[in-house]
C-alpha cells in the first residue's frame, strides 16, 4: 500500500522506500528524460530519488505524495540542467534541430515516437512543453522554476506544439 | 495561417485569451481552413503530450541508489551523526483520505511531523526515554484523573511519576547503552498496561467517532504495531544494540501519543 510505505519510509524503512521507488520511477524517469535527455536520465533519476530520501522527513502529508515528489525531482532536474547548461546552450535553438524531428513513419510505437520528437525539440522549448502540457505546470510556475517571463514561457510553449505538429504529419 | 492568428492559437487552446479576442478567433478559424487544421493538429498535440505514460529505466535503478543512501548513512555514522532513519513522525495518512495534518486544520488531530534534527545517538537515546517517562506520566495523569487508575494511599503510580526520571535527560544521555536498555525493559510492562487500557478506552467511546477517523486511527495503529513488532525481533537477534532499544522506544512513543489523542477526542465528543 502506497500511504503506508511512505509513512514507514519516512521513518527509515529502506525496504518500504524501496516499494515506493518502484511504484514512482516510471514517471520519474520519463520526466528526467523528457526533461535533460537520454544520456543523463538514469544518473539524474538516482540523483532524485536519494534526494527524496533525504528530504522524505520534511513531507509533511499535507499534500498528495506524488505532488511532493514530482516538484522536488523537478527541482532537482532543473538543478542539473543549471550544470548542464553552458553543454546545452550551444545545441539550443540550432535549427537543424528543428528539421531532424521527422513526420512519424507509420502508427506503431506512436507514444515511443512522440517521445523521441519531444527528446530532439530545442532545450527551452522543450522544458516547457514538459512542465506545461506534461506534468500541468502553469506559466508563472514554469516561469519562476527556469527564471523567465511568463510571456517567455508561453512563447516557447507555442514554439514546441508547432514543431511537434509537425511531426504529427 | 497569418503570424496574428498564428500567436493566438496556443492561447486560445489553453483558454487564456479575453473573451473578446476568443470570439473574433473562433470567427476566423469558422473561415479559415489552414488555421481550422492547425488547430486541430495542435489540440492532438497536447492530447498525445497528456496521454504519455511512464517509462521505467531500461536497468534497474535500486542497487545503486541503495548503495549510495548506505554509502551516505555510513558517512554520517563515522562523523557521529544519526542515520537520516527513525527521527520524524509517522505521516499518518490513509488511502483515498485526508492526512490527519489536514484534518487538524478541521478542528480534528493536530499532528505535526518535524522537521529532522541532526542530534548524537546519546542524545537521540535520552530523548526517547525521557519522552517516554513524559508521556508515561501524563497517560497515567489523565486516567488517574478519568478514573481509570485508582487514586488514593495505596493507589500504584507509575514508574516514571513514583521516581521522576534519574536525574536530567543529559544524565540519561550518560547511562551507557545497556543501562538504557535495562531501564527501558523494567518500563515496558507499564506501558502495555498503559496502551491496553487505552484501547480499551478508545474501545468504548469508539462510535462517538465517524468510521473515516476509526480507520485512520485502526490503518496508523497498524502500522505502528508493525514498526513494534520489527523492532522485538531485532532485539531478540541484537539486545545490545542501543540504536534498537532507542528504535522501539520511539515506537511505543508514538503508539502512545496516537492512542491518547484518540482516546481524548473520543471521550470529548462521546
Amino acid at each position: 500500500m502506497s500511504a503506508e510505505d511512505v509513512s514507514l519510509a519516512v521513518r527509515g524503512d529502506l525496504r518500504a522506500f524501496e516499494r515506493v521507488y518502484r511504484e514512482h520511477v516510471p514517471r520519474i524517469h520519463a520526466l528526467v528524460r523528457r526533461m535533460l535527455g537520454s544520456d543523463e536520465a538514469a544518473e539524474v533519476t538516482q540523483d532524485v530519488f536519494v534526494r527524496v530520501w533525504e528530504k522524505l522527513a520534511t513531507f509533511r502529508g499535507e499534500s498528495a505524495f506524488g505532488t511532493w515528489l514530482y516538484r522536488l525531482a523537478i527541482n532537482v532536474v532543473l538543478t542539473r540542467r543549471g550544470q548542464l547548461g553552458r553543454r546545452r546552450a550551444r545545441m539550443d535553438d540550432d535549427p537543424a534541430r528543428f528539421e531532424r524531428i521527422e513526420a512519424r513513419a507509420s502508427q506503431r510505437d506512436l507514444s515511443i515516437d512522440f517521445e523521441s520528437a519531444i527528446e530532439q525539440l530545442p532545450e527551452g522549448a522543450r522544458q516547457v512543453f514538459v512542465l506545461h502540457d506534461i506534468e500541468g505546470l502553469t506559466h508563472d510556475e514554469i516561469g519562476a522554476r527556469l527564471e523567465v517571463t511568463s510571456g517567455t514561457s508561453k512563447a516557447q510553449l507555442h514554439r514546441a506544439r508547432m514543431i511537434l505538429r509537425r511531426h504529427l504529419g | 495561417m497569418s503570424e496574428h492568428w498564428n500567436d493566438l492559437i496556443s492561447d486560445y487552446l489553453d483558454g487564456v485569451l479575453a473573451t473578446a479576442e476568443r470570439g473574433a478567433f473562433e470567427a476566423h478559424v469558422a473561415i479559415c481552413g489552414a488555421c481550422a487544421r492547425d488547430l486541430a493538429a495542435l489540440r492532438e498535440v497536447i492530447a498525445r503530450a497528456r496521454a504519455l505514460e511512464g517509462r521505467a529505466p531500461d536497468s534497474d535503478l535500486w542497487p545503486s541508489i541503495r548503495s549510495r543512501i548506505e554509502a551516505a548513512d555510513r558517512a554520517r555514522a563515522a562523523r557521529g551523526e544519526p542515520a537520516l532513519a527513525a527521527q520524524g513522525e509517522p505521516v499518518l495518512v490513509a488511502r483515498g483520505e485526508p492526512s490527519l495534518a489536514a484534518r487538524a486544520g478541521r478542528g480534528a488531530f493536530r499532528f505535526a511531523l518535524p522537521r529532522r534534527v541532526q542530534i548524537t545517538m546519546p542524545q537521540t537515546i535520552a530523548a526517547g526515554l525521557a519522552l517516554i517517562l513524559l508521556s508515561g506520566g501524563a497517560v497515567w495523569w489523565a486516567m488517574r484523573g478519568a478514573g481509570i487508575i485508582p487514586s488514593g494511599p495505596g493507589a500504584a503510580a507509575p514508574v516514571s511519576a513514583a521516581r521522576p526520571a534519574a536525574g536530567s535527560a543529559a544524565s540519561l544521555a550518560a547511562l551507557p547503552a545497556v543501562d538504557a536498555g535495562a531501564r527501558l525493559a523494567a518500563y515496558e510492562a507499564h506501558y502495555d498496561q498503559a496502551i491496553a487500557d487505552l484501547e480499551r478506552t478508545l474501545e468504548q467511546h469508539r462510535s462517538t467517532l465517524d468510521t473515516s477517523t476509526v480507520r485512520v486511527v485502526e490503518q496508523n495503529l497498524a502500522i505502528i504495531d508493525r514498526a513494534i513488532l520489527q523492532a522485538r525481533r531485532a532485539l531478540e537477534a541484537d539486545p545490545a544494540s542501543p540504536y534498537l532499544h532507542e528504535h522501539l522506544a520511539l515506537e511505543m512513543k508514538l503508539k502512545l501519543n496516537l492512542l491518547r489523542r484518540a482516546a481524548a477526542f473520543s471521550g470529548a465528543r462521546g
